[in-house]
């Protein structure tokens, strides 16, 4: 699977989101769309919007900390 | 402007909006040190949670309090970011 998350260092919702990849073992990409401008525009242009946190799951979007839609796009 | 200071503000303009800042003390704590951080380091008081493109006219509407804060407090019952909340 190739997952990306665009987040931001402050992000509450994005330090959970970690966690809990962390906790499953799931391997990714991060990108901080507070410093990396290439990293932003693109999430903006991939949402809409320029809310995080985003993953990116093998093409699928989303947009928040949801943890039974993570489930289910990450089959756990 | 320190946290306790900012802190405040944000305590002040959410209670003449009708909201309150989250519970969650985790949560207020992250979002006032990196709109703290965002100052520092971009010169505006950008949400913590949202990216910044460096087009200083679009990134208007990310700084904090943001262009969406009362439509999302008004749908899910809080911002975007988690500081404010609907009471």
């Amino acid at each position: 699977m190739k997952i990306r998350v665009y987040y931001t260092p402050f992000c509450f919702y994005c330090k959970l989101l970690k966690e809990f990849l962390k906790e499953n073992n799931v391997e990714y990409e991060d990108l901080n769309v507070q410093e990396n401008r290439e990293a932003a525009l693109e999430m903006i242009e991939k949402t809409g919007q320029t809310g995080v946190p985003v993953i990116e799951i093998d093409g699928k979007i989303i947009i928040g900390f949801d943890k039974e839609k993570l489930k289910e796009a990450l089959n756990l | 402007m320190n946290e306790e200071q900012l802190r405040k503000i944000s305590e002040r303009y959410a209670e003449s909006q009708g909201f309150k800042l989250n519970p969650d003390e985790k949560v207020v704590e992250s979002i006032i040190k990196g709109m703290i951080d965002n100052e520092e380091n971009h010169g505006f008081r950008y949400c913590p949670c949202r990216a910044i493109t460096g087009d200083k006219e679009k990134d208007r509407k990310i700084i904090c309090p943001c262009f969406w804060h009362k439509d999302e407090i008004k749908d899910t019952g809080r911002c975007l970011c988690g500081l404010f909340v609907s009471k």
